[in-house]
C-alpha cells in the first residue's frame, strides 16, 4: 500500500473526531481548518511510523499537538497559564457567587458555552471522554499524560461543569453544597 | 466528591446539548488534493529506480546480470547494430501504424487517456497543480500549453476539481483537469476540437473512459467510477466548457 492509501484507510475515517477535536480546543472553524490540515500534512509526513497503534489516537495526538504548537504562535496568552491557575479562576467565579450581573450572565450560559470556557486541558479531556467515547488508555496517548492525570483532569473538568447554573437546576442530587 | 449518578447525568446533557462538529467538505477535498499532491512529490523526489520503473523508464542499473545492461558493457559494433535494428524496428512500426488508419485512431486515444490515468494513478502523479481553485488551475495549465481549456469546479454535484496537469498523448500536450466523485479519482483530458471518432463510452479492466464533446471543447473522462456517473458528468463538463 503506498502512503496515500495508507492515508485514505487509516487517517480519513478519522477526519471528523480530528475536527471535532481541534474545533473544541481552537473554538474557532478558520482555525479548527487551518490545524486539521497542518495535522494531515503530518500524518502524510509520517504514516510510515504508524506500526500496529490504532491509527485513531495516532492521529488524534497529531492533531492535538498541531494545535498546541498552533497555539504558541498565534495565541501565547493562552498558553502562559498554569492550568491550575485558571482552574481556580473559574471555580471562584462560579462558586463563591460574586455580583449579580456576573450570575445572571452565567444562568444564561449554555451547556456548550461551559465547555469552551474550560481550560485547554480540561475541555481536551470532556471533548475525548463524553463525546467522542474514548478509553482512559487513548486518551493518555492523545494528551501524553499518564492514565492517573487523566482521570484526576476528567474529575476536575467534571467537577466544573456541575458548578453551572444550567445543571443545577435539573441535577438529581444537589448533594455537596 | 465522585458520584456515578451525577456524572452520568452530566454526560447525557453533554451529549444532548453540546454540538459535535463535523469537518466540512471542503476541509476533507482540500485533504485529500494535498494527499495525492504529497504522493505525487514523494515520488518524484525518489529515485527512478523503485516505484517508477515499467516499461516507459530505463531499468534499474542494479540488475546488471539480465537484458537491458548488456548493451552498455557491448564494444561499438553491437550498438551499431543494436541502433540499425532499433530503426529498422521504428520504420516497420510506423509504416504499420499508417497502415492500419483512421479506425485506429479512437481506440489509439482512449488507450492512451486510459494508461496515463492508471499509470498517474500508481505513481501518484495525478495531479501536477493542487488546487480547488479553477482561476488557479486555469492559468497554470494555460502557462504550459498552446491553448486555454475552460476550468470549472462541480463541487456543488459532488465532482470537486482538486487540480491538474499536462498529459501527452501521441506527442500532442493535453490539459488534464483532476476531479474526485466519493474517493474515485478523474481524469479529464480536454482538448478544444471536438472529435466525434471517439466513441462515448468504453470499459476496460475495471476503468471507464467516457468521452462528450460540444461547440469548442472536448471531453475524455478516465476513473474507475461507474459508467453511469461517469457518463453523465463528462457530458455536464462538456456542455459547461462549451463555447457560446
Amino acid at each position: 500500500m503506498s502512503a496515500h492509501e495508507r492515508f485514505e484507510a487509516l487517517v480519513m475515517p478519522h477526519l471528523d473526531a480530528a475536527y471535532n477535536l481541534a474545533r473544541w480546543l481552537a473554538r474557532s472553524p478558520d482555525d479548527a481548518d487551518d490545524v486539521v490540515q497542518e495535522a494531515c500534512m503530518k500524518a502524510l509526513r509520517y504514516i510510515d511510523s504508524l506500526r500496529g497503534e490504532e491509527a485513531r489516537a495516532w492521529f488524534l495526538a497529531i492533531v492535538r499537538n498541531t494545535f498546541y504548537d498552533w497555539a504558541r504562535r498565534n495565541r501565547p496568552q493562552e498558553i502562559v497559564h498554569a492550568e491550575d491557575e485558571v482552574l481556580e479562576q473559574v471555580a471562584d467565579e462560579q462558586a463563591v457567587g460574586p455580583e449579580q450581573a456576573a450570575l445572571a450572565a452565567a444562568r444564561t450560559r449554555t451547556l456548550a458555552e461551559e465547555v469552551e470556557r474550560l481550560p485547554a486541558h480540561y475541555r481536551e479531556v470532556i471533548v475525548l471522554r463524553e463525546l467522542e467515547d474514548l478509553s482512559y488508555r487513548d486518551i493518555a496517548t492523545i494528551t501524553e499524560t499518564p492514565i492517573g492525570t487523566v482521570m484526576s483532569r476528567l474529575s476536575r473538568a467534571r467537577a466544573i461543569l456541575q458548578q453551572a447554573p444550567r445543571l443545577q437546576e435539573f441535577s438529581p442530587s444537589q448533594g455537596g453544597a | 466528591m465522585e458520584d456515578p449518578d451525577r456524572d452520568a447525568f452530566l454526560r447525557e446533557r453533554l451529549r444532548a446539548e453540546v454540538p459535535m462538529h463535523r469537518a466540512p467538505e471542503s476541509l476533507r477535498v482540500r485533504v485529500r488534493a494535498m494527499a495525492l499532491a504529497q504522493a505525487s512529490e514523494a515520488l518524484a523526489s525518489e529515485a527512478p529506480t523503485s516505484a517508477k520503473e515499467d516499461s516507459y523508464a530505463p531499468r534499474g542499473a542494479t540488475e546488471a546480470s539480465s537484458r537491458a545492461p548488456r548493451w552498455r558493457a557491448a564494444p561499438w559494433n553491437w550498438l551499431s547494430a543494436g541502433a540499425l535494428a532499433g530503426c529498422a524496428a521504428t520504420l516497420g512500426a510506423l509504416f504499420a501504424i499508417h497502415a492500419l488508419g483512421e479506425w485506429r485512431h479512437s481506440h489509439d486515444i482512449v488507450t492512451l487517456a486510459l494508461e496515463d490515468h492508471v499509470r498517474a494513478n500508481r505513481e501518484g502523479t495525478l495531479v501536477e497543480v493542487v488546487s480547488t481553485d479553477q482561476h488557479t488551475v486555469k492559468p497554470w495549465l494555460s502557462a504550459r500549453l498552446d491553448y486555454s481549456p475552460p476550468v470549472h469546479d462541480f463541487a456543488a454535484a459532488g465532482f470537486p476539481l482538486v487540480g491538474g496537469r499536462i498529459e501527452t498523448l501521441r506527442g500532442e500536450r493535453v490539459a488534464t483537469l483532476v476531479y474526485l466523485r466519493r474517493l474515485h479519482t478523474i481524469s479529464v483530458l480536454v482538448r478544444l476540437a471536438p472529435d466525434p471518432s471517439i466513441p462515448a463510452l468504453r470499459s476496460e479492466r475495471g476503468f471507464q473512459v467516457a468521452h462528450a464533446s460540444a461547440p469548442g471543447i472536448d471531453c475524455i473522462a478516465v476513473s474507475d467510477l461507474n459508467a453511469d456517473e461517469l457518463s453523465g458528468f463528462v457530458q455536464r463538463v462538456a456542455q459547461t466548457g462549451a463555447a457560446p
